[in-house]
């Protein structure tokens, strides 16, 4: 389970459904409630825009609405998972997981961590990665000084591979 | 007596497990990470919260 504090100035509900649904065969039968394909709404207007959402994921995985087994559900409490499932590209990365260790004491901040996440998804993760916004932000992400240098020419060198 | 050995033994094992459980925890609507310069930034916006199972 994922949960995503997203700025809705800036991402909209229905963005983030449609990824989650091309992330995944919706025809799947969920097996256990651990790993099951679900959207948790958190109230009306997230339940309304998951339940239409549905039929057009059906048709762009050419199946019927009916064959659809993705759960969509209430959220409920939503619970944190253990600190070692917590940013798990970082662990590749250890210098980089002991200053954000010792920046947040608790694996709940950590798991909050915008700078965390983003250091995450970009180093570790095979999602698409805007290396110019990450060279922009990096000055914010509070890392020391040898260490940002490191990351910033890593990421112009990953910027010009890919122009 | 061997049934309330039994017991006891499952009480007693319980009683264990549940100290050494990890309390996890539970979201509150609350970003509590604001050291670092971006998430101090970042703690400020007004946000939305959307979940997610992927099996």
């Amino acid at each position: 389970m994922i949960s995503i504090d997203y700025d809705p100035e800036v991402l909209k509900y229905e963005d983030l459904l449609e990824i989650f649904w091309s992330a995944h065969r919706c025809d799947q039968i969920n097996t256990s409630r651990q790993y099951m394909n679900a959207v948790f709404y958190h109230d009306e207007s997230q339940k309304i825009a998951a339940e239409n959402s549905r039929a057009g994921a059906a048709v762009k995985q050419g199946l019927e609405v009916d064959a659809v087994q993705t759960t969509i559900a209430s959220v409920g409490k939503f619970t944190y998972a253990e600190g070692y499932h917590q940013k798990y590209y970082l662990t590749r990365f250890e210098e980089i997981r002991d200053i954000l260790t010792k920046a947040y004491k608790t694996e709940k901040e950590l798991a909050d961590s915008t700078v965390a996440t983003r250091l995450n998804a970009y180093l570790g993760s095979g999602m698409k990665r805007d290396w110019a916004i990450f060279i922009k932000e990096l000055p914010d992400y509070g890392m020391p000084e040898e260490l940002e240098k490191a990351l910033s020419k890593a990421a112009v060198r990953m910027l010009e591979g890919v122009k | 007596m061997k049934i309330r050995l039994i017991i006891l033994g499952a009480v007693a094992s319980w009683a264990v497990m549940s100290g050494l459980a990890e309390t996890l925890p539970k979201a509150d609507g609350k970003v509590s990470a604001t050291t670092l310069p971006l998430d101090a930034k970042t703690s400020k916006v007004k946000f939305e919260t959307a979940t997610f199972g992927l099996g």
